[in-house]
């Protein structure tokens, strides 16, 4: 599936026949840094406004109408204490249009990474000015959806704004300093230096895939580049209890867990299926109990984030239900390491993790994202494989995994509206 | 299996399977081959909006609670041996949920693996109401919570402060959920009488998506179905409802990084269905594309003067029972948006649409009516909408493709009237003044 086209650039083809889509992907793997956090936010905003062949965003836009409503993403993704710079153009596929695409696609993927719209060696000025604005709001904007925002807080306290601890959005005082100039030595960097990933997803003929590797992959220059490795959390010490007050009508819990679970070890699969019998399904110990029996709050749920080994467990309270939620979470969080799990929940949650891992082969942008990983991981393991090792966990591996996970933050966003709202 | 009607796409390369069950319920099958997932969604044309009706065999008029078509959803899942029906589902290892919006309850669930076990599930719970004085208590905490989170979701306020600026009795204005009051006022009798006049075969329709055989779906309905009767349409009295806004403008504050804002239109026209609405929501779309798409010359130029960001989009609602246009996003100073939205009307409006706009538009919006049979669960939540309106999903583009520019003006001039349209905003509190 993954071809070594030259050094630092390979090529990933997932083939299936089912969509009326193709995509093609570029990625770059960056280490996520406080030096580089807010120039790996603003670049892909920024070379999306233009490039020298359609110089506005209008144009831009124009053109994609054209192509039967092609779809450009640009952005980041978190990978631990990495992240993935990525262009992709989403198309309709020719049998249904009665064109074949793919060749402008890729010229205009090329177009987007090559060639964006600059002064010599510096961007666009109003195009910089524009996105550093609307970055800024990005950034502060985090504050707008409380769940995200406490669950970032959360992580922030636990990494200390280092790496993974970053908000992927970048800081604000950072934008002040970045100039046309320095953006493009940023851009220069990446371009030449990251480790690259092209995809193709969908159904391509082996012309259209001699295309993409000759062309795109082809286009890339020879590199000493390496994914970014992620050095996972373990051993907490001490367990940090943070309130912050905001004039909110509900509060919200997040605690940030240290799981010191290797991401692609065996106890990997028994972490992920404990954490979907504590709290990651509605039949779960944290549903059941905070929700169904005790009426406490809407949601309360654990995921697991891979690459760090973290989990975070989240529900929304009453501001003076605080103690009884802790508690409560805390006991089915000993229950947990206890080994106090019936067979049925275990036997219940295998069947629900196989069909969301079964699912993810119908969405071309999950299995990518998932391939990617896996890559950066050193794992060629798929979907399949994946399957077959959750469904061979077992109780004593769960209870062996949840016995390492430590409590390190518990935050509590603290709401002090009694009432509703309501319009003025 | 007599009784199955087969619709076929050639340009979309696709297919829907329609059949009336003998029980009254409508079933629609749109078979996908080669995908891994199952996605079965089991709806009744019963929402918030319904808060006035005629049980039937009565004659006075019974007026409910708000919140209470939700309240109901989330009773749904009690089983009456004391289980919910996610337990059900997670011996199959199936995916479920449910929703409530407007004018529609419906409940659902993925899975890869044993489809017609799981639909039984989903039939067998959603045919079983069980509601006790205990049951009904224990969940107003639960909606409680869910009702505050609401609250101080700054898009959903900016949405529903929108709504209450247009309409004076339209119940659309009224939140979804309700109230912590309003539901305090609900009880076990109340929820049985709504669920018996609403949640009735024909009253109801089930979409399956994936690869499905619909007479094996009908056999199973056969046994399931034999006893649950079929009450026909319900009787829903009319209202009053002005043409005219209650107000233009609202504002609130709230904890969040800059304003938000919608820009909203009411729609006057006289209610309708099928082929006539789906007309009109396409003319609807072609113009708030044209005007204020990503490739419109209005968007660059709001977004180049730094007074939009990616968020601004326009979208319109049409239903059987209301109708509204909403145009917004974030921007630093929300009331010259509104300005320049309205001059970008009044101007289309004297001066018409570029035709090759249009055409373009109509493009764009084809490929998406292609591209959403990518999507198992995408395709389910929407063509119930549209199958529920009398509108076929696979004739969308032959729709879009016979609407004129004359029905676009027409359009253009009956629904985007500039002195009858609001702002809503949620603007950033200083701490301690929110709400």
């Amino acid at each position: 599936m993954t071809e070594h086209i030259k050094g630092g650039v390979d090529f990933t083809y997932l083939n299936a026949e089912k969509f009326k889509t193709n995509t093609i992907s570029v990625f770059f793997n960056i280490p996520l840094k406080k030096e580089t956090v807010t120039y790996a936010a603003l670049l892909p905003a920024v070379m999306k406004r233009g490039t020298k062949k359609h110089k506005t965003m209008n144009e831009i836009s124009v053109y994609l109408d054209e192509l039967y409503s092609a779809t450009l993403h640009a952005g980041i993704r978190v990978k631990g204490d990495g992240e993935a710079l990525y262009f992709t153009i989403e198309y309709i596929r020719d049998e249904f249009i009665g064109e074949s695409l793919t060749a402008k696609i890729i010229e205009l993927l090329k177009e987007f990474v090559f060639e964006p719209l600059t002064d010599g060696g510096s961007f666009n000025e109003d195009y910089l000015k524009g996105e550093k604005q609307n970055l800024k709001n990005a950034i502060e904007g985090l504050i707008n959806d409380k769940r995200e925002y406490v669950e970032f807080k959360c992580r922030e306290a636990m990494f200390g704004g280092e790496g993974y601890g970053m908000f992927e959005a970048g800081r604000v005082e950072d934008l002040p300093g970045i100039t046309g100039s320095s953006l493009y030595d940023f851009y220069t960097d990446v371009i030449s230096g990251a480790k690259v990933d092209v995809f193709a997803g969908g159904s391509f003929s082996d012309a259209a895939l001699d295309e993409i590797r000759s062309e795109l992959c082809g286009a890339f220059a020879e590199r000493r580049a390496e994914y970014v490795k992620t050095e996972i959390a373990s051993a907490a010490g001490e367990t940090r209890r943070i309130t912050e007050e905001i004039p909110v009508v509900q509060s919200k819990l997040c605690i940030g867990l240290r799981c010191g679970t290797e991401p692609s070890s065996k106890m990997y699969y028994a972490l992920i299926l404990g954490s979907c019998v504590f709290g990651g399904s509605p039949f779960s110990k944290l549903f059941n109990n905070v929700r169904e029996k005790l009426s406490l709050a809407y949601y309360a749920t654990s995921r697991v984030e891979r690459f760090k080994s973290t989990m975070f467990i989240s529900c929304g309270i009453e501001t003076d239900k605080y103690s009884a939620a802790l508690n409560e979470i805390m006991v089915q969080f000993e229950k947990m390491k206890n080994g106090e799990i019936e067979d049925s929940e275990i036997e219940n949650s295998k069947l629900y993790m196989k069909s969301r891992f079964t699912s993810m082969k119908d969405s071309l942008r999950t299995m990518e994202d998932y391939y990617l990983s896996q890559a950066i991981m050193n794992n060629d393991g798929g979907i399949d494989e994946l399957i077959e090792r959750i469904d061979k966990v077992t109780k004593e591996e769960i209870v062996e995994a949840f016995k390492k996970i430590e409590p390190d933050v518990i935050y509590f966003l603290k709401g002090n509206v009694s009432e509703g709202g309501g319009e003025q | 299996m007599s009784g199955v009607q087969r619709f076929y796409s050639d340009v979309l390369m696709e297919e829907m399977l329609f059949a009336t069950h003998s029980s009254g319920l409508r079933v629609y099958v749109f078979p996908k081959k080669g995908f891994s997932k199952y996605y079965a969604i089991y709806g009744t044309d019963y929402g918030s909006t319904d808060r006035e009706f005629i049980v039937p065999g009565e004659t006075e008029k019974t007026v409910v609670p708000d919140g209470i078509a939700h309240f109901l959803e989330h009773k749904m899942f009690e089983q009456p041996d004391g289980s919910n029906a996610f337990d059900s589902f997670a011996l199959t290892g199936a995916s479920s949920n449910a929703f409530t919006s407007f004018d529609l309850t419906a409940y659902l669930f993925t899975c890869t693996d044993r489809f017609y076990e799981n639909l039984d599930i989903l039939v067998d719970f959603v045919n079983s109401p069980y509601f006790t004085d205990e049951n009904v208590g224990k969940e107003m905490g639960i909606i409680g919570q869910e009702i505050k989170m609401y609250d101080d979701d700054p898009t959903w306020r900016v949405f529903f402060n929108t709504l209450t600026a247009l309409f004076h009795n339209n119940p659309v204005k009224i939140d979804i959920a309700g109230t912590v009051e309003s539901i305090a006022k609900i009880d076990k009798d109340i929820l049985y009488k709504c669920y018996n006049t609403f949640y009735n075969p024909g009253n109801m329709i089930l979409v399956l998506v994936g690869d499905v055989d619909i007479d094996e779906v009908m056999r199973r309905l056969d046994k399931r179905m034999a006893d649950v009767k079929n009450l026909g349409e319900v009787n829903r009295p009319g209202y009053y409802e002005p043409s005219e806004r209650v107000r233009e403008f609202s504002e609130q504050k709230m904890v969040v990084s800059q304003p938000m804002f919608n820009i909203g239109f009411k729609d006057i026209t006289p209610f309708t269905g099928g082929e006539e609405l789906a007309r009109r929501e396409v003319c609807t779309d072609i113009i708030l594309d044209v005007l204020f798409g990503k490739s419109s010359k209005l968007y660059t130029e709001l977004y180049d003067e730094g007074l939009i960001d990616s968020s601004f989009s326009a979208e319109t609602e049409l239903e059987k029972r209301y109708g509204f246009s909403l145009i917004g996003g974030e921007s630093k100073d929300p009331l010259a948006v509104y300005e320049r939205i309205k001059s970008r009307i009044s101007q289309a409006q004297r001066d018409g649409i570029d035709k090759e706009d249009i055409s373009r538009t109509k493009k764009v919006m084809k490929a998406a009516a292609i591209k959403m049979f990518n999507y198992i669960e995408g395709m389910g939540n929407s063509y119930i909408r549209m199958l529920l309106k009398g509108i076929n999903p696979l004739e969308y583009n032959k729709v879009v493709d016979s609407v004129t520019y004359d029905d676009i003006m027409e359009r253009l001039g009956s629904h985007f009237d500039v002195d009858n349209c609001v702002l809503s905003t949620v603007m950033p509190a200083d701490a301690g003044e929110a709400v």
